[in-house]
């Protein structure tokens, strides 16, 4: 299943939708939609705040599809390169109360989701992200 | 599966303790709506801000950006701000980020 979006906020209801209706079709557990729903709302939401330097519309590509007995989540972007899998992940060994509260969305990306993998392709970012389905889940 | 439900606050107010019950989906929209309220509250002289979750069904890292950034300014002024009785969505996104303890603490 794949859905086409534009840069803007309210998009990503679409892809939320597409998620729903592709783990209704797949029969995924509602803990494997809940993660998938939380790592693509914080990628879309780095995509469209951060990803773009012009005022143009652009359109991002979320491709959603069962791999390996898995979710793989692929959302395509022409934004500048970004590789989610350098950004340097939060210190939690300081104390909560010291700690900065940026960066959390890809470190939720990473505790929520089970792989991830990032190339750069014709000018696109391509980023993925997989969830395991457990047998009898 | 759950329904999607848009973010619904409603509030109780006792003197200055303000009480926001938090339902549905806090994204980015949601967690917007829900700073506006913690800064009208605090406009208004609220000392203690409870934000109760049991009813957020999703909790992104804006709306978590929000809890603890006005943690933070409240505490600073000698006032508080907690989460309260965290649903499993809400409580999994707390523990994860290592803010929960610090969310849920007692001032």
């Amino acid at each position: 299943m794949q859905v086409v979006l534009i840069n803007q906020p309210a998009e990503k209801k679409k892809s939320l939708q597409a998620l729903r209706e592709f783990a209704r079709e797949h029969r995924l557990p509602e803990t494997v939609l809940q993660s998938a729903d939380l790592a693509l709302e914080e990628h879309l939401t780095n995509v469209m705040k951060y990803g773009y330097e012009d005022a143009r519309v652009h359109e991002i590509l979320v491709r959603l599809e069962m791999v390996g007995g898995g979710l793989q989540i692929e959302v395509e972007d022409d934004g500048k390169a970004f590789n989610p899998l350098e950004f340097p992940a939060p210190n939690l060994t300081l104390p909560p109360s010291e700690r900065p509260v940026g960066g959390m969305g890809i470190h939720l990306i990473r505790s929520f989701m089970d792989d991830l993998g990032y190339r750069r392709e014709g000018g696109r970012n391509v980023f993925q992200m997989r969830k395991k389905v457990a047998v009898g889940e | 599966m759950k329904s999607i439900m848009p973010m619904n606050i409603q509030k109780n107010i006792n003197g200055n303790i303000y009480e926001f019950l938090v339902y549905g989906r806090v994204d980015g929209e949601g967690a917007n709506q829900l700073e506006e309220q913690i800064l009208l509250a605090i406009r208004a002289g609220a000392q203690i801000i409870y934000v109760n979750l049991a009813g957020a069904t999703f909790l992104c890292s804006a709306g978590l950006r929000v809890l603890v950034q006005y943690w933070h300014q409240m505490k600073d002024k000698q006032k508080s701000l907690q989460a309260t009785r965290l649903s499993p969505e809400a409580d999994a996104v707390l523990a994860a980020s290592g803010f929960r303890e610090l969310l849920i603490e007692k001032i």
